[in-house]
């Protein structure tokens, strides 16, 4: 008989999801390779039925689980028949493994923006080549000549490249390609010096941007307080939080680890919903930066401009982890000021600008760019 | 008049100095010895590649491709009024004895950033001082102790905790009921802290309260205790006045409520077309004070003199009002001091109650005479008010001395000394101090008192108080706390409220203290209090003073508060230290203006060579705010010099002696003597030396503030501000930190332009353009090509308009500017080596003899030029003009070519030679000595950079800065107005310097904006000039001619332009 993995996904969901996760510990152990770790099978079963009762048996395993895990039991399942647990474990084996791997828990802080490869391990694998190469060259070379000698050939005098027909255009071209190229590269690297695009570091709470924005459909501005009103958007304080994670205890992902964390800052009792006074700030590590001397307001973006959230950060309602989508660099941020339109007629504030709308009356100006009212002058960011 | 042209320095003013001073590079640069061949810069071309490798290499590895993990912080549970990025301001009250200005402070997210005035108070009226605009670098001042101390050995305070200082206070207070407890403070304003020490004194019976202030005006109010039955001095009305006479009284400076006789001063010096009128000002004084060098006619006079004038005046009014003549008093052997002195009584006579007469002397028999002069000419109850009395002096130097004596002779047990610093302010209190058993310092820091004393019990500091104030009768601020204390500190009163076994804490008792006295007619008292704390001021009668009628005695007992300094009349008479506590004894002391003249008559027939004045310097103040670098290193408004003190003398009278600038003497009066460099200071009276008070401190921290000669060392018990004094020239010369005198904007040919212009009432009552008819000339030559630069209106052309009558030259644009641009402390090395970076700097210039001089300010900042020099220049357009009429400045584009610096003509462009403000991350790299000097006194601490403005780039070394229009404010108000969805309004903006500004010289704007008020000063006035117009550079900045109000017969008129514009 074969296991039916999509019966055992459905059991799985129904029955074992709320506290168990593939690859992450929630109220329970992470199930992905259960199977492994249990030497007997006859035992596992037994243990998924009833596992206070399996308790009794002292089997060393099952009680050093049940002390890891603050000697919560999970609930015994007599409707299980042994097809349906085989079913379920058949499911746990249809798993990948190599997501297993990169579920480690995460640890606090981050580390800085890495490309998904690294361009200087092609760089040097390729320099290695060409050495290589050259080596072999010359090995050959070397024995081409011993052989010649010995045969007493007559060994044509080696003319130096540059000297051999049509290779001084060639290394010509080739010095100003590389030329270009260093020079390109280096431009490149500096106006990169800093920039994080795709920047995506661990937090120190896996808070999910899907779950809450996508998901859950949260407004940004909710937690977001600050967006309408002046420079900083504003990180939501610990109590914003709390608003809703109250009552909800646990999540679909991480279970209560995470949001344990959220009562451990606040220093919020979930047992009996008491605060206990202590108190402990989150050190959440910063993914958009903009260097020291720029100013960026975001009312000024959202509130005037009416520019949508994603517009800069991406498709956030889509990323369980956070990260940077633009590159944040002034090029990104000028062109968008020479593209946008300037909503002219709607805001009194634009009133004073005659000439402007004089040329608009005239046709002479199709609309109003941010360009046009100083937004790629300096001093309109930079002081 | 024997010059012809402005000057800046004496230097300047000497033939040949002019073109000395004209040189911007006048050592010699070494190049040539870079270049010989013996020298040890022999770097080849190798030496120079390898040069280059390290560097790029260096750059590459510094610059490595890894950022830094930055961290982000949310509060964990959000205060509601609170949003990061956004100010959040309270009402406040800046204060700190008799320096005294409601505030409002700006904090971001907690941390308090920046002062203003705070315009709902009907005396300052929105103006503020420099010393509160300083007061919050105070707060993050590194110095400030951190918790309770207690004395050791040598002066080395050791720590202790709070319990341990107040068990041992409270074990010796409980021990014996009869303890001889003295508390001496400056002048207490706070009502509520007046109560808590009666609180205190009710649990203590043998307590008294002993006030005292380090610049005294104890004369004047012995003077008014005798004369008008209270012990208080007059509020000053100068806006109800035409003719104003003071006698060494510096009222723009340092002299009563210096912010309201600014507010009142400027009232009455904006003349218009329409109304050419304005208040007269004469001074008689031996030093150039502020008011002098602003008054229509000064006089120089030695202080002998200056008495023998007051007499005399007294006799020229008496003569013509029917009052008792004093006679015998001294001639002047000075026919204009003669001539002005007749001058200004006839106009006296003719303003009767519409004119002023001061005096600055602290001396009971001076000030009799004054109060004498002001009561014949029937100004009492009009220009001096004593509804309003100003209780901002109520220190006693009669008290002071009884209290020593007590110490000296053993008859004080427990001496509790808070916000002051005798040891170091009263010559010989240090030694009656080591006569008391217990001696407990409530101070910020360790300062000369502290370190003598058994415990300090630091203080908070005004930004973190909760307090109240009773500065004028019936006016009330409130002080609030704007962030939550830094250090462990306590406040004094809470501390007497400890110790006298009170329940309530100090917050309570002040509510509840308002609610039963200030507030006590109030509807609901609650109400009114919260309406209170709002607006930071609570006023009896709405503000406005009523006017009341001549008759003293009942015009003041009806308006008596509880709150004057009531005598502390409850010690038993069988304490031994109840003397201490009799006013009445002390009224007695004064008796008619007769008496008091033939005891002035006998001060000032002392005889002697050379006299010696001691003034408060109105920046820097009595010396309480010595450890402030803001202060030390703004400019005094006429010596332009920084970070010192000196003795200023008469140049002409110098040069007879020997004496050459900088040169040492050493001063001795009956008192004591100092040593210190002289200042050559035209204007100075001839024989007389002038010394700022408020230097000298041995026991600020830092040895770039322990700076200068303690001049509080020649006060006499008398604590008078002038008296007779040997010299003798002593080894030694300082070179003196200032600015302006070494950039000449002038050249020695008098065929340039001025670039301040001036004319008199007179003139300009018949021609508006008077003074400035050379403008037309200019105007008519300026054509251009190019269309003209207000002919599209196009949005925003933002100017200034600054009026030069207005300007005093206080320098608290200078201040405030400092603290909302981020601008670095460079010390007083880095200054006289020019590099000095503020955006704002106040010209001084001087036109006639070095003997009296003439003076002019003019406010210099960028110009924003719509035809900038120096945005022609740059390699790599950092700096380059906006649509708006700005001239930006890019910090992160400039690469330090200084080639802008070089080309403005100007001179407001300001290079960071040094990372000053630590704005790069590489640490000590440039730890050089006047780099020191900044880390040691904490620039680039942490604590101390929680005063940087977060909306303002900090400069990194090696690059250019300059005044940005304070650009952050424009762009701050237009987002606002955009939110709301409305048109800017004129007014929207205000500059830092603007809002500083006291006397409302600074006026900012748009250009485009025909209704505006920079529009109609600036394009629509015929006063108003630009500085070098005839360079065709367009400046955005407009001055307005200063009108003096004297004879043009008076003043000097400098020699008209001659050549023609292509000589200009």
């Amino acid at each position: 008989m074969y296991a039916d993995v999509a019966a055992g996904q459905a059991l799985y969901e129904a029955n074992c999801a709320r506290c168990h996760q593939p690859y992450r510990r929630g109220t329970g152990p992470a199930l992905y390779g259960v199977t492994e770790r249990w030497a007997d099978t006859a035992n596992l079963y037994a243990w998924i039925k009833n596992s206070t009762a399996y308790l009794k048996t002292g089997d060393l395993y099952a009680v050093a689980l049940y002390e890891e895990y603050q000697k919560s039991v999970m609930p015994a399942f007599p409707q299980f028949e042994d097809k349906d647990i085989a079913n379920i474990l058949a499911y746990m084996r249809s798993w990948p493994a190599e997501a297993a791997t990169t579920a480690a828990a995460p640890g606090a802080g981050g580390g800085p923006a890495k490309p998904a490869i690294d361009p200087s391990v092609l760089v040097i694998i390729l320099i290695s080549l060409v050495f290589i190469a050259w080596l072999l060259g010359q090995v050959s070379s070397f024995l081409r000549k011993r052989v010649s000698e010995k045969y007493n050939e007559t060994v044509p005098e080696p003319v130096p490249v540059l000297q051999r027909p049509g290779m001084k255009p060639l290394f010509g071209m080739a010095a100003f390609v590389l030329v270009c190229f260093l020079g390109y590269s280096t431009y490149d690297g500096a106006t990169a010096i800093n920039r994080q695009e795709n920047y995506m570091p661990d937090q120190p709470i896996a808070f999910s941007h899907e779950i809450h924005a996508g998901a859950n459909k949260i407004d940004c501005r909710y937690c977001h307080t600050g967006a309408e009103k002046g420079k900083s958007a504003v990180i939501p304080s610990m109590n914003v939080c709390m608003n809703c994670h109250y009552d909800v205890k646990e999540g679909k992902q991480y279970g209560t680890t995470e949001i344990a964390k959220i009562y451990k800052a606040v220093g919020f009792n979930p047992e009996n919903n008491t605060y206990t006074g202590e108190q402990e700030p989150v050190e959440w590590v910063r993914i958009h930066n903009l260097a020291d001397h720029v100013y960026f307001n975001h009312a000024q973006h959202t509130m005037v401009g009416g520019i949508e959230c994603q517009t800069c950060h991406g498709p956030v309602q889509e990323m369980e982890v956070m990260y940077q989508y633009q590159s944040l660099s002034m090029g990104w941020c000028i062109n968008c000021h020479r593209q946008t339109e300037v909503n002219f007629a709607a805001n009194d504030f634009y009133g004073d600008y005659d000439q402007l709308h004089q040329d608009l009356a005239s046709g002479k100006l199709d609309a109003v760019h941010v360009s046009d009212i100083g937004g790629a002058e300096c001093q309109k960011c930079h002081y | 008049m024997e010059s012809n042209t402005y000057w800046t320095s004496l230097k300047e003013h000497q033939p040949q100095g002019a073109a000395a001073t004209r040189d911007e590079f006048s050592e010699e640069l070494p190049v040539v010895d870079a270049f010989s061949g013996d020298s040890n810069l022999t770097a080849g071309r190798r030496d120079f590649l390898k040069m280059l490798g390290f560097s790029i290499t260096a750059a590459t590895l510094a610059a490595s491709c890894e950022a830094p993990v930055r961290k982000v912080i949310p509060y964990v549970i959000k205060p509601e009024d609170v949003t990061p990025g956004i100010a959040t301001w309270y009402a406040s009250t800046f204060m700190n004895g008799s320096d005294w200005c409601p505030i409002l402070v700006k904090t971001r997210d907690g941390r308090p950033i920046k002062i203003e005035g705070n315009r709902y108070s009907s005396i300052t009226q929105g103006g503020v001082d420099t010393k509160a605009l300083a007061s919050v670098l105070g707060l993050y001042n590194n110095k400030r102790l951190r918790q309770a101390m207690r004395g050791g050995e040598n002066g080395k305070l050791k720590a202790t905790t709070w319990e341990e200082a107040d068990t041992a206070i409270t074990g010796k207070l409980s021990a014996n009921p009869n303890l001889r407890i003295a508390i001496l403070t400056q002048t207490v304003l706070s009502p509520s802290t007046k109560a808590v020490v009666g609180r205190f004194q009710q649990s203590f019976p043998n307590t008294v309260h002993v006030a005292y202030d380090p610049v005294s005006e104890h004369g004047a109010l012995e003077a008014n205790a005798a004369m008008f039955g209270k012990r208080a001095l007059p509020e000053y009305r100068f806006q109800d006045c035409q003719v104003l006479v003071s006698f060494g009284a510096d009222y723009l400076g340092s002299f009563g409520s210096s912010v309201q006789n600014q507010k009142g001063w400027a009232a009455g010096r904006k003349p218009t077309p329409d109304k050419p009128e304005m208040l007269r000002t004469y001074q008689f004084e031996s030093w150039m004070s502020r008011s002098g060098a602003n008054a229509d006619y000064r006089v120089p006079l030695t202080e002998r003199k200056v008495g023998a004038a007051l007499l005399q005046l007294h006799d020229l009014i008496a003569a013509k009002t029917g009052g008792p003549a004093l006679g015998g008093a001294p001639a002047l052997n000075d026919e204009t001091a003669e001539q002005r002195l007749r001058a200004a009584s006839d106009e006296l006579l003719a303003n009767r109650g519409t004119s002023a007469v001061l005096c600055g002397m602290n001396d009971a028999d001076a000030q009799a005479v004054c109060n004498s002069i002001n009561s014949m000419l029937g100004n009492y109850g009009k220009t001096l008010r004593w509804d309003r009395a100003s209780l901002l002096k109520q220190g006693s130097d009669a008290r002071l001395a009884e209290l020593m004596n007590d110490m000296k002779a053993g008859k004080v047990d427990l001496l509790l000394i808070n916000g002051c610093n005798p040891a170091y302010d009263v010559p010989g209190f240090a030694e009656a101090l080591s006569k008391v058993a217990t001696k407990v310092a409530a101070n910020y820091s360790a300062d000369e008192t502290s370190v003598l004393c058994d415990f300090v019990l630091p203080e908070h500091h005004i930004l973190e108080s909760w307090n109240d104030a009773e500065p004028f009768v019936g006016v009330y601020s409130l002080a609030q706390p704007t962030i939550s204390p830094l250090f462990q500190t306590r406040q004094f009163p809470e501390s007497l409220l400890k110790w006298s076994g009170a329940s309530e804490n100090w917050y309570d008792f002040i509510v509840a203290h308002w609610k039963s006295t200030v507030l006590a007619g109030e509807m609901s008292a609650e109400a009114a209090w919260t309406n209170a704390l709002q607006y930071g001021v609570y006023e009896r009668n709405g503000g406005v003073p009523s006017p009341v009628p001549f008759s003293l005695q009942t015009a003041f007992a009806a308006s008596a508060s509880t709150s004057m300094a009531t005598p502390a009349t409850a010690a038993p008479s069988t304490d031994p230290t109840a003397n201490l506590a009799g006013e009445d004894r002390v009224y007695a002391a004064t008796g008619s203006v007769s008496e008091a003249a033939s005891r002035l008559r006998q001060k000032i027939s002392a005889s002697g060579d050379a006299e010696v004045v001691v003034f408060e310097n109105a920046v820097i103040g009595n010396g309480a705010y010595t450890d402030n670098p803001w202060l030390q290193e703004t400019l005094d408004s006429i010596t332009k010099v920084c970070w010192d003190n000196y003795a200023m003398v008469n140049p002409g009278w110098a040069r007879e002696q020997g004496l050459g600038d900088g040169d040492h003497v050493k001063l001795t009066t009956s008192a004591g003597s100092i040593t210190v460099p002289v200042l050559l200071q035209p204007g100075q009276a001839k024989g007389t030396f002038a010394v700022a008070l408020g230097y000298g401190r041995t026991a600020t921290g830092h040895p770039s503030t322990d700076n200068g000669a303690n001049a509080y060392k020649l006060l006499g018990a008398d604590r008078n501000s002038w008296g007779i004094v040997n010299w003798s020239k002593e080894a030694g010369n300082t070179e003196f930190a200032r600015n302006q005198v070494y950039d000449s904007l002038f050249d020695d040919s008098k065929k340039k332009r001025p670039h301040v212009k001036e004319t008199t009432l007179e003139e300009y009552a018949k021609d508006p353009m008077a003074g400035n008819r050379d403008r037309e000339e200019i105007l008519v030559h300026l054509k251009s090509f190019y269309p003209d630069r207000f002919a599209n209106k196009n949005g925003f052309h933002w100017g200034m308009a600054v009026d030069l009558n207005a300007c005093i030259g206080c320098g608290a644009c200078h201040v405030a500017c400092q603290s909302e641009n981020n601008i670095p402390v460079v010390g007083k090395k880095e200054m006289a080596r020019k590099h000095d970076m503020h955006w704002i700097r106040i010209d001084r210039y001087y036109a006639g003899s070095e003997d009296n001089p003439e003076v002019v300010f003019q406010p210099m900042m960028c110009q924003h030029c719509d035809q900038a020099p120096c945005e022609n220049v740059c390699p790599v357009a950092a700096t380059n003009h906006s649509s708006e009429g700005l001239n930006q400045m890019a910090y992160n584009r400039c690469i330090g070519t200084r080639y802008c610096a070089n080309n403005c003509p100007y001179k407001v462009r300001r290079f960071n030679w040094f990372d000053y403000m630590g704005a790069d991350s590489f640490g000590d790299y440039n730890d050089m000595d006047p780099m020191k000097q900044g880390k040691e006194m904490g620039q680039l601490s942490d604590l101390t950079r929680m005063v940087l403005n977060p909306d303002v780039t900090v400069r990194s070394r090696g690059v250019m800065e300059k005044c940005s229009f304070c650009v952050q404010r424009i762009q701050e108000s237009k987002l606002a107005a955009k939110m709301d969805g409305r048109p800017m309004v004129d007014g929207d903006i205000k500059t830092a310097c603007q809002t500083a500004c006291a006397t409302g010289a600074i006026t900012f704007g748009n250009l485009f904006d025909n209704s505006s008020q920079v529009y109609q000063l600036s394009e629509n006035n015929d006063r108003a000039f630009r500085v070098i117009e005839e360079f065709h550079t367009l400046p955005s900045v407009t001055y307005l001619t200063k009108v003096r109000n004297k004879k043009p017969a008076d003043h000097i008129h400098l020699v008209p332009f001659e050549g023609t514009l292509d000589q200009a």
